[in-house]
């Protein structure tokens, strides 16, 4: 019985591990293709780092990648911050309250729950240039706080994680509505609100089409676009090219690594059990 | 009981009580109003118009329609619908099965380092989709490729391979992609589902002296059909939707580009051919039309994937 479970454990981490290492093997071509000159790439098989980082390094750099970063978090950052506000607001308010009209509110949450996010794309983007938008990163910004699945999510949470009774004791105490949301009910949704924060700062850190549309300038291209457009022209350029992408793709795994558990339970946050 | 009534009366009377869900929820109500529903509702009345996004906006009624549906006229509404079944196909069956033989082994407590290897699969899915494309293009190249260089260096091939040389070979290829970046998620909502099985009901058919394999594919898989149904319904909608990945995939390899969406077209999606109609060819009232179908094929489904996400937190 011993040695059987003995086995089935070499088994597993067998099993794990093949799947695991070739998960990540296209991780690893890509870290080291961009460490080798165009020339080599074409040429032979690399498997090991190449000595042509510095190089590559300055041509993306020379290039104005790095602008493509700024211009990344000036977008993905306040858009964050405006989803988890505006979202626990509106969660907090139809889960905590009962107002004239939640009945409508709510069906308004359901429903445009299923609404796929690229059916108004082509009208959204003739809205921009109607608001003067165009080449600014104010359309990646300002309609983050109408997130309806962040809605929803907060709505479910706010339901199970803030006591109705406090609220109340609260207003007995004469506190008026917005300290009560800011003290009471919103520290209750931390946890809740960092999960989410990091799904939608990756979501809008990847965003493509949306920026691709609207940015038409190259100094206010965000990662995506440079990645798609750097050297696209130029063979020449590929191995700087695939050097920004993984230099695009390590914070990422970086913010992910230092919160998995928090990312992780964000992810099957909103859906179904078993 | 009535005072009780009272002091609920007293506690939400107040003014600041009344007002506050409209306060609360104004932000969110006014912009998704008008940056996602005003524009849902304008591509509605574009797909009765032909217009080229610049000129008169001309009332053509259901034209853009008949054409779309009609598989003479144009084709291609339909091709996209085949192309996102055959990749749908080709992928969910697989990663299904992946993650779930991958959770058997999870399950047990003697695997140490579970975590880690969670982490480990989710990785590809954090990737900017653009950089998967690029990268993907580059493995499967067929000058230049990696994996035509690793199967010359194992001498298992002589001449290089052109993966995407055919339609069918661009869909592989896709399909391979979408399992690489969307398992490590299917894990994580398959392994939440089996960790909230209730443990009696396992250990009982251990008892009955069921193995732990028997056990796991006869009982606890079943359990969690819900939650499969829910994983296939989402990459569904997903495929639909699919953009920046196979543009790219098919517009930036070593040795060229392809075709937009793949040889003959082959993977070529929904979301594509939208974006193609409307920005390359300037036809938004045909591109409006499309979205209208794409929304009625995806409908349907998101209108499964609502009822099932909701059901279950009311309970």
């Amino acid at each position: 019985m011993k040695q059987r479970k003995h086995r089935d454990r070499i088994v597993g981490y067998f099993v794990l591990g093949i799947v695991a290492l070739s998960t990540l093997f296209p991780f690893y071509c890509m870290l080291v293709m961009g460490t080798h000159e165009n020339a080599d790439l074409f040429t032979g098989l690399k498997l090991w780092f190449g000595g042509k980082f510095g190089e590559n390094f300055k041509k993306l750099v020379d290039a104005g990648y790095f602008r493509y970063f700024l211009n990344s978090l000036a977008i993905a950052v306040p858009n964050t911050i405006l989803t988890v506000f505006s979202s626990a607001m509106g969660g907090y308010a139809l889960a905590k309250f009962e107002f004239r009209g939640k009945k409508f509110l709510k069906a308004f949450v359901y429903i445009t729950l299923m609404l796929p996010g690229s059916l108004g794309t082509i009208a959204w983007v003739w809205e921009m240039k109607q608001f003067g938008w165009i080449n600014t990163f104010l359309p990646f910004i300002i309609p983050a706080m109408g997130n309806t699945y962040a809605v929803y999510w907060f709505m479910q949470v706010s339901k199970g994680a803030i006591s109705t009774e406090v609220l109340e004791s609260a207003r007995m105490d004469g506190a008026n509505e917005f300290k009560i949301f800011t003290r009471i009910a919103a520290p209750q949704l931390t946890a809740a609100g960092v999960s989410l924060g990091l799904l939608n700062f990756v979501g809008a850190w990847n965003n493509y089409l949306g920026p691709f549309l609207i940015l038409k300038k190259p100094e206010l291209y965000t990662v995506p676009i440079g990645i798609a457009t750097f050297g696209s022209q130029f063979r020449a350029e590929y191995s700087a090219r695939i050097l920004g992408m993984s230099i695009a793709t390590i914070p990422l795994i970086i913010v992910f690594a230092c919160t998995s558990k928090h990312f992780m339970a964000g992810v099957t946050g909103g859906s179904v059990k078993g | 009981m009535k005072q009780k009534a009272l002091k609920q009366k007293k506690l939400r009377g107040g003014r600041g009580y009344r007002l506050a869900p409209y306060l609360f929820s104004a932000p969110y109500v006014i912009t998704y109003c008008v940056f996602t529903l005003f524009p849902m509702l304008f591509t509605l009345f574009l797909s009765f118009t032909d217009w080229d996004g610049y000129g008169e906006i001309k009332l053509v009624g259901f034209q853009n329609y008949q054409r779309m549906f009609d598989i003479t006229a144009d084709p291609r509404f339909f091709q996209t619908l085949l192309n996102t079944g055959i990749i749908v196909l080709l992928t969910m069956p697989i990663g299904i099965f992946l993650g779930l033989f991958l959770c058997y082994f999870m399950q047990k407590r003697a695997i140490r380092g579970q975590h880690v290897f969670r982490v480990l699969y989710y990785l590809p899915a954090l990737m900017t989709a653009v950089a998967v494309g690029l990268l993907w293009s580059t493995l499967f190249d067929y000058e230049n490729g990696t994996f035509n260089k690793i199967l010359q260096a194992l001498h298992l091939t002589k001449e290089n391979i052109y993966f995407m040389g055919t339609g069918w070979g661009c869909r592989l290829v896709l399909a391979l992609l979408v399992i690489w970046s969307s398992f490590g998620s299917t894990m994580l909502f398959l392994s939440s589902a089996l960790r909230s099985i209730n443990e009696e009901v396992l250990d009982a058919a251990l008892v009955d002296g069921a193995g732990p394999w028997k056990t796991y594919w006869k009982i606890s898989v079943p359990m969690i059909k819900q939650v499969m149904i829910f994983i296939v319904i989402t990459g569904l909608i997903n495929a639909f939707q699919m953009y920046d990945a196979s543009v790219m995939l098919f517009s930036s390899g070593p040795s060229g580009g392809l075709p937009y969406g793949g040889v003959d077209r082959s993977c070529l999606t929904m979301v594509m051919l939208i974006m193609e109609e409307a920005f390359e060819n300037m036809h938004y009232g045909y591109a409006a039309a499309l979205s209208y179908g794409m929304f009625l094929c995806v409908g349907v489904f998101s209108f499964f994937s609502m009822k099932m996400m909701t059901r279950e937190k009311e309970r």
